[in-house]
């Protein structure tokens, strides 16, 4: 990708009233690369990633994308925020409009697009993740597996430089849990920027170019996935890895 | 009844049809047994309730046949021989009772549908302010909704009649809006349409234009529902509707209220009565629309906002095109309920002196004829017919954006 995707988070702490979540984050990504942050519940992975779209606010340290600052007015985050798409547990799709208008609305009315081409450009991201033939249903009569590959292909859209998940499978049955990691190993492969919270090892594996492991809002351990997972250098991430292995 | 209920337990009946295993009975036994139970209930009630009516109507016969007063629906067609101080269509002391209920049904249509128009927009954006991220928008909202619900609808109705009458300058010192509409203690003057020969074939060519415009979007919607693009007619017929309505319209004369001797002539004249009624309506209701929309705004996950924000729309666009069309959906039942509260609080005119339906016919009217049943049955059977109206509406808007749930 050509554009300049480098996440840069320096420093960052973030309190919940006197609830410490992140302590001294910091933390480079470079474009073109998936990263991984997994850790158990509570941890401060959510919290992170929506630091980095700004759907969080922070009271020390700074978030950078891309070289430009994540700043705290409404103008600025929304101009971030056309160029980083999320992806969430629960899809969050409109459930009020059908699966095309879910995936056009934000071409349409953020970047201005006509709609007879933005439909096109849908049509094309909605074959991609295999939901094509859904394409007039209301969102809200999809299966999960289903939703959350339109949840995807509406963050594609908009074309932008950074896709951030937050556990886009932890609320899937098992072969949907399939089918939506099949088109997020695809967009990893065609070398999109991708923040990944997930508990996936398999995923990982294949496609993250870093794990990281963050317990009680830190970053305890980085490292390349197969070193990660085959043999942890801290207690906490072996106490951990031991907990998902044997659920 | 029982004969098809014992072969139904004995299984004779779905072996002697039911030639083909895999079609899909027409209903179950249990389908079956409550639709019977529903009719059967169903008709025990009817038979209560007709018996009722009957026995009460011949009671009220006999009674009114033994005071010798005069009974049935006749005088509909009688000389009621007084004048209305505001009326849609002309009301003369020649006049009949027909015609008297119709102005005032008018009337009270008229005072109706201008206040609930204009309520919901007030609530609305009442109740978005209650919602506001900002602490003073949402405070001086809050005081509003609290203030206003909390008096008594009457109180709030001589409350504007007070203050229409009492303070608004005269006639000869009228406010003036750009020299075409005037507000004085006599009422508010509107400039209006004069209906000139062409008043027919005008309607008829706006009705047209109306047409065009709902079938143009009808089938833009449909096309879009298929998943394909609209076709062009669908536009043109949406435009060519808006043009030539556009053109019907400016080739209205309107007539501008001007002041001659004591009074403006020409225009519309709304007298204070109905100024204040529709005020007092409008700013009361508001109140309670207002919680309406909060509610269902509120009832509209986070998630919706956060994933509308991830995609870079802005708060405003956020409200329009994601929250507020699911509030919607919560909206209906208690909107449709407040329409209704309304539409019988407008009876509140007679208070004023506002001849309304009920201030008219069951007022004026059955005081001269006394014919009190079937005055009250008409009365009634209009209010019974406006609320239907409303419930149809309001569901038929509801089935339209209906969610399929999973
Ligand atoms: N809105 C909130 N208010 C208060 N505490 C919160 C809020 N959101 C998260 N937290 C707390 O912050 C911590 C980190 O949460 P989160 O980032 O959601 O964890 P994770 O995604 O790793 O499970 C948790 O202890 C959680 O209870
Ligand atoms: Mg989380």
């Amino acid at each position: 990708m050509s554009v300049n995707a480098t996440i840069a988070v320096r420093s960052l702490s973030k309190w919940y009233g006197s609830w410490r979540a992140l302590r001294d984050i910091s933390l480079d990504i470079a474009g073109g690369t998936c990263t991984v942050l997994c850790g158990p519940s509570g941890s401060g992975k959510s919290t992170l990633l929506r630091c980095l779209n700004g759907l969080e606010e922070w009271q020390q340290g700074e978030v950078a994308i891309g070289g430009v600052a994540v700043g705290y007015k409404a103008r600025e985050l929304r101009r971030l925020r056309r160029d980083v798409g999320m992806v969430f547990q629960h899809f969050n799709l409109f459930p009020h409009l059908t699966v095309l208008d879910n995936v056009t609305l934000a071409p349409r009315i953020v970047r201005g697009r006509r709609r007879g081409e933005s439909e096109d450009h849908a049509m094309h991201l909605l074959e991609r993740v295999g939901v094509a033939e859904h394409a007039g249903k209301l969102s809200s009569a999809l299966s999960g597996g289903q939703q959350q590959r339109v949840a995807i292909a509406r963050a594609l859209a908009m074309q932008p430089h950074v896709l951030l998940f937050d556990e886009p499978t932890s609320a899937l049955d098992p072969e949907s849990v399939k089918e939506v990691l099949d088109v997020m190993i695809d967009l990893a492969r065609s070398g999109t920027t991708m923040v990944v919270v997930t508990h996936e090892m398999g995923f990982a594996r294949r496609v993250a170019g870093r794990v990281i492991f963050m317990d009680k809002g830190s970053i305890v351990e980085t490292g390349a996935p197969d070193e990660f997972f085959d043999c942890p250098c801290t207690d906490r991430a072996k106490a951990f890895l031991g907990d998902i292995v044997n659920r | 009844m029982a004969a098809s209920d014992q072969d139904m337990a004995s299984g004779l009946w779905s072996g002697a049809d039911g030639s083909d295993a895999d079609a899909r009975p027409q209903l179950g036994p249990r389908q079956r047994w409550a639709r019977r139970k529903a009719i059967l209930q169903q008709a025990a009630v009817l038979l209560l309730v007709a018996t009722l009516a009957v026995l009460l109507v011949r009671n009220t016969v006999a009674n009114l046949q033994a005071r010798g007063l005069a009974s049935g629906f006749d005088f509909l067609w009688q000389e009621a021989g007084f004048k209305m101080a505001f009326s849609l269509i002309a009301v003369e002391p020649t006049s009949t009772y027909g015609r008297v209920f119709l102005a005032g049904l008018l009337n009270s249509l008229l005072v109706a549908a201008i206040s609930i128009v204009a309520t919901t927009i007030l609530g609305f954006i009442i109740g978005l302010a209650r919602v506001s991220p900002s602490t003073p928008v949402r405070l001086v909202a809050r005081g509003y909704v609290e203030v206003v619900r909390n008096l008594p609808l009457l109180l709030h109705l001589l409350l504007w009649q007070t203050v229409i009458l009492r303070s608004l300058p005269t006639v000869r010192e009228a406010i003036g809006f750009g020299d075409v509409a005037f507000l004085s203690n006599r009422g508010l003057y509107l400039p209006a349409p004069v209906a000139g020969g062409a008043a027919a074939i005008l309607t008829a060519a706006v009705m047209a234009g109306l047409a065009a415009i709902v079938v143009g979007c009808v089938v833009r919607r449909r096309a879009r529902a298929r998943g394909e693009t609209p076709p062009r007619f669908g536009l043109a017929l949406v435009a060519g509707g808006l043009v030539g309505n556009a053109a019907a319209i400016s080739t209205l004369d309107w007539q501008i209220p001007m002041l001659a001797g004591f009074d403006y002539r020409g225009g519309l004249k709304l007298m204070p009565e109905f100024v204040s009624l529709v005020a007092a309506l409008i700013i009361y209701n508001a109140a309670f629309i207002a919680e309406i929309v909060r509610a269902g705004v509120q009832s509209v996950g986070r998630g919706q906002k956060e994933a509308a924000l991830a995609l870079g729309l802005s708060s405003k666009l956020i409200l329009r095109l994601v929250i507020v069309p699911q509030a919607l959906r919560v909206m209906i039942p208690p909107l449709a309920n407040q329409y209704t509260h309304l539409i019988k609080a407008s009876a509140l005119a007679t208070v004023v002196g506002f001849p309304d339906l009920v201030n008219v016919f069951l007022g004026t009217s059955l005081n001269q004829t006394g014919r009190a049943v079937e005055i009250v049955l008409i009365t009634a059977f209009v209010y019974l017919t406006l609320s239907a109206s409303v419930a149809l509406a309001t569901s038929a808007y509801a089935r339209r954006v209906k969610l399929v749930e999973r």
